[in-house]
């Protein structure tokens, strides 16, 4: 997993959402908190980290690659 | 599920597409001429594009001892007299005046006293002032509309002359419909979403657009890229909360000689394995002590791990040189009531090959806020809009058409498929006719069979398959203006053909929409533009290719 959320930390502001230029990141409209939803879309950036006012989220340095297949 | 869909229509007097920072100032300025302006944007205005990771800004500068005519003439050397003059005077004229500008604002030259591995992170720091939420900000409060998180998709024309676009937004069901009097793409360029830039929302969208409306595209023949480590290729970066606050320094000007930055090595790839690792003498340039652009700087701040890749990012073109062509000195696109500016505009102040660091963003500034003041004065003349609503309902339909699909492929695959094609060196990078050839068959086959058949289960991936239809049909562009151009030149190295070829390639390649497929012409370079044709190869050709020693006195 290239983005991580600590839950508990999360206040649901959805900083992350809106900055992540690669739309990874939603608000999950049962918990209210930011989910990491889209991660094959990951770029680790780690702008979301930046405007995350909570420290809730972590990026790693690297995202396990899709396997590559004859059609999908 | 896009029966769901809900519309919402927008109108404004000029529509600007990419909040970076060609967009902020086309915004800014038809915003400052009493024209209603809206800025959409894929993601936030800001924080999207390449604009979020700029650092350097070239500023021409008379009182640091700045001559024009020595500008001119590096540029000239450097782009391999492929740079269009015209364009490349505006950066002498204006880039000092848009930095100001910048400074005015706080967007650069601030956060002196940030001091990374400081008690202060770079997080608390920026809430002082970040220049990425200055730019919202400062638009807002110009009386601009921002519309975030929606993706155009399709230009709307009405008696040969655009007058609209259609989008989606990213998570709502939510069709948007602007209707405009002008028109400015400034939607940057793009890359293969592959490691080693963080730029996957530039996936080439305003080139698409403008080419399905009828504008010319050009500047597909120079290839660049950036470089990354090979421990872990995603992250270019290293995890630096450095490269967050780096503030935007100014930069000087081109200079004569140097090698080209980092393509040097990319050339050799095929004749000695990895890693190579040298790259990195390029781009300091030689300044007076009084000269205070890029003090502190060094020429690349962060390094990832590991042996250094370069041709990373592949996709990239050469800032500036790839994108609408622009057929006046106002950066307009031909198309009636289209403009372009900063990397979605062939300005071509670089060339064939990049000059210098800097240029990128200056560049933008420079070629936003002229073709921001050209399209508000196009809007000014222009009546207001007709009805018209038949063609936004066709250009939605074929829009929403992927979520209607039950069966299809992904464009998740159709991504990495086409990376795979495009993004070895032996491809773009030390280019042969056959090998080109051979990637070209692959992309047509994609184009003709999978490129209708994608489907998208949501808004995110209804993003997905526009993105990857953009890429494929840059693909195609690249490939064959590259086959076209038979010669090397600045960022276009052919195996095949070694040398420059003067007689036959001082043009430019353009490539438009035909009725039966893409149709490449040249354009010649105006002949005050080619510099001296007398001079002896080496001396006009400094920078060599391997296969053409034999050019050069030893």
């Amino acid at each position: 997993m290239a983005v991580m959320i600590t839950v508990d930390k999360c206040i649901g502001c959805g900083a992350c959402v809106a900055t992540c230029p690669c739309d990874v990141l939603r608000i999950d409209r049962e918990s209210k908190k930011a989910e990491v939803k889209y991660v094959s879309e990951c770029q680790v950036c780690s702008m979301c980290t930046l405007y995350c006012p909570v420290n809730a989220i972590a990026v790693t340095p690297d995202k396990p690659d899709n396997p590559m297949l004859a059609y999908g | 599920m896009s029966e769901k869909f809900k519309s919402i229509q927008h109108e404004c007097d000029v529509l600007v597409v990419g909040g970076g920072m060609a967009g902020f100032f086309a915004a800014w300025k038809a915003a400052s001429m009493k024209q209603r302006v809206i800025v959409v944007d894929k993601g936030t205005v800001g924080r999207s594009g390449f604009t979020p990771w700029a650092n350097t800004f070239s500023v021409f500068d008379e009182a640091l001892g700045d001559d024009a005519n020595e500008w001119i003439k590096a540029v000239q050397s450097k782009g391999e007299y492929l740079v269009n003059l015209d364009y490349f005077h505006m950066q002498i004229s204006d880039s000092l005046e848009r930095y100001r500008q910048l400074q005015e604002w706080g967007i650069v030259d601030e956060r002196e006293d940030w001091v990374k591995g400081s008690e202060i992170s770079a997080q608390k720091y920026l809430k002082g002032g970040d220049r990425r939420l200055i730019m919202p900000k400062v638009l807002k409060e110009a009386g601009v509309k921002l519309v975030e998180r929606v993706m155009l998709t399709e230009l709307i024309k009405m008696d040969n002359r655009v007058v609209g676009a259609v989008g989606f937004h990213m998570e709502e069901p939510v069709a948007h419909e602007f209707k405009c009097k002008t028109l400015v793409l400034c939607a940057g360029a793009g890359g293969y979403k592959n490691a080693g830039y963080p730029i996957h929302g530039s996936t080439f969208d305003g080139d698409a657009m403008a080419y399905h409306a009828g504008a010319s595209i050009s500047g597909k023949d120079f290839m660049d890229f950036h470089f990354t480590g090979d421990v872990h290729p995603w992250d270019v970066f290293a995890m630096e909360e450095e490269v967050f606050v780096n503030k935007i320094y100014a930069t000087p000007g081109p200079i004569m000689g140097g090698p080209r930055i980092g393509i040097d090595p990319i050339f050799k790839v095929a004749e000695s394995a990895p890693p190579l690792n040298n790259f990195i003498d390029d781009a300091n340039h030689e300044q007076s002590e009084n000269d205070p652009r890029g003090k502190g700087r060094s020429v690349l701040p962060l390094l990832p791990q590991g042996n250094i890749i370069m041709g990373s990012a592949t996709g990239l073109g050469v800032h500036k040189s790839e994108g609408v062509w622009p057929v006046d000195n106002r950066c307009f696109s031909g198309v009636e009531g289209l403009y372009a500016a900063g990397d979605a505009l062939a300005s071509m102040i670089c060339g064939a090959s990049y000059p210098t660091t800097g240029m990128g963003l200056s560049g933008s500034a420079v070629q936003g806020y002229r073709a921001g003041m050209a399209a508000a004065e196009d809007a000014e003349k222009t009546e207001k809009i007709t009805e018209y609503q038949e063609n936004f309902q066709h250009a939605k339909e074929r829009m929403l058409a992927p979520l209607k699909s039950e069966k299809g492929f992904s464009p998740r695959w159709l991504t990495q498929v086409l990376q795979s094609i495009m993004t070895p060196y032996y491809v773009l990078l030390v280019m042969e006719k056959s090998r080109l050839e051979s990637a070209l068959t692959q992309v047509e086959y994609l184009r003709d069979t999978i490129a209708n058949r994608l489907k998208a289960k949501d808004n995110h991936e209804l993003r997905l398959v526009h993105e990857a239809k953009n890429l494929l049909l840059n693909a195609e562009m690249k490939l064959r203006a590259c086959l076209m151009r038979e010669e090397s030149r600045g960022n276009h190295y052919r195996e095949d053909f070694p040398l420059r070829n003067d007689r036959e390639w001082l043009s430019w390649v353009l490539i438009s929409k035909g009725e039966k497929g893409m149709v490449l012409t040249k354009r010649a370079v105006p002949e005050n533009w080619r510099g001296d044709l007398q001079q002896e190869y080496g001396e006009r050709y400094p920078l060599s290719f391997p296969g053409d020693i034999h050019m050069r006195r030893v």
